[in-house]
């Protein structure tokens, strides 16, 4: 399992990313996908999910519809116009974020310090 | 996978109606994301009611509130705005009060400049702030004249000790309009709301012990600061029924309508015992 702070600031581009690539999606089928992409080592929580989603809603990001499912209400949210553009700039940045420190933890052989 | 059925779903709506959840359709989130996991777990095998615990222990005690205030935290900037400045006029206030309290015991200078400035923190910032919060987070906002003597009737009993301790003039009169203030309009206002706002019988008895508890309290503080005779009896009478009649009917009440122990039952006992102990020194001296 991941520690929450490490993911914490990597939540908003990895709902953006999962919606860029499933269309529309509600706030469990997120945490499902999340958890089973990663085989269990991010979990989201409500605590965590929910206020940025509707965060993203303000800042018009993500749209919603609503639909009833088994006798209650789903929400499903999905990327808009803009929200579609923002997606791709938070995805390259978290790839760049991604690639950026996996250079920093396994440097390349000739940034290696020398031990003999 | 297993489908829930609507006398369950109506269940988990209690609980997220109970923790007030009101914010756009968070509530609708917060309720099908709640019955996807039950749903999962009794798939798994688990029944209904052990998996429903299971949420519940998940979530925590009031998480979807917690939920919804970090929500409105993140979406409304005011709110955000107001939160911060709650966070740091409380300390500062109550640290700037402790500092005056120090150097006045030991009569070093500036002491009054400390509890001034402390005062003022948490009177004209912290109260007022703190009233506006909880109007944001309530989903039926109470009607402007109970928010209204709350903030006024708040604000004169705040200032009044600042007063009292600096030998400023009009400490009496500050107490005198605040306990006023908040015994014949906030209390009575506040009590007709509580009772329009609840069903439950047993609570709304409840209440009304609450309130003539409290009644009493603020009238015996009153006739102590008018120096009228049977302040003492008014204020142990009040003490006595809110300790030990409102506070085990309303524990009573409160542990049966849930095993967990909400946080504002926490802060009532805490307040109780506070709003007692300064009641009683008040009346005793």
């Amino acid at each position: 399992m991941i520690s929450n702070n490490f993911i914490k600031g990597l939540i908003k581009p990895i709902i953006l990313k999962l919606l860029a690539e499933n269309g529309k999606m509600y706030g469990y089928e997120i945490t499902r996908k999340v958890e089973d992409l990663t085989e269990g080592k991010i979990k989201l929580t409500f605590g965590a999910l929910y206020p940025i989603l509707h965060k993203l809603e303000a800042d018009g990001i993500v749209g919603t519809e609503t639909e009833m499912v088994s006798n209650r209400a789903r929400v499903y949210y999905l990327l808009t116009e803009q929200g579609k553009f923002s997606a791709r700039e938070k995805i390259a940045e978290l790839e760049d974020f991604v690639s950026t420190l996996s250079k920093l933890i396994n440097p390349e052989p000739g940034l290696l310090p020398c031990t003999s | 996978m297993y489908q829930l059925n609507d006398e369950q779903i109506n269940l988990i709506k209690n609980e997220v109606e109970r923790q007030d959840i009101h914010l756009g359709h968070l509530a609708a989130d917060l309720l099908d994301h709640i019955c996807c996991e039950i749903e999962e777990q009794i798939w798994q095998g688990q029944k209904f009611q052990t998996a429903f615990n299971n949420v519940l222990n998940l979530i925590g005690n009031d998480g979807l509130t917690q939920i919804q205030n970090d929500t409105l935290y993140l979406t409304d900037k005011k709110y955000r705005t107001m939160k911060n400045l709650l966070k740091i006029a409380g300390v500062a206030g109550m640290a700037l009060i402790s500092a005056g309290a120090l150097f006045k015991i030991d009569h070093w200078p500036g002491a009054n400049v400390l509890f001034v400035l402390g005062f003022f923190l948490l009177g004209a910032i912290f109260f007022p702030v703190s009233i506006f919060t909880i109007r944001k987070e309530s989903s039926k906002p109470e009607s402007p004249v109970i928010y209204g003597s709350a903030l006024i009737g708040g604000l004169l009993t705040i200032f009044a000790p600042m007063l009292k301790v600096l030998h400023w003039p009009g400490a009496n009169l500050f107490f005198l309009v605040g306990y006023a203030l908040l015994g014949i309009v906030f209390l009575p206002l506040m009590l007709n709301s509580l009772l329009k706002n609840t069903k439950d019988n047993f609570f709304r008895s409840t209440y009304i012990v609450g309130a003539i508890s409290l009644f009493f309290c603020l009238a015996g503080s009153l006739f102590k600061i008018l120096h009228l005779p049977g302040a003492f009896i008014l204020v142990l009478t009040g003490s006595l029924s809110l300790t030990m009649l409102f506070l085990p009917l309303y524990t009573y009440k409160v542990s049966s309508a849930s095993s967990r122990i909400p946080t504002s039952y926490i802060f009532l006992v805490i307040g109780i015992l506070y709003f007692n102990l300064f009641n009683l020194l008040l009346s005793i001296h």
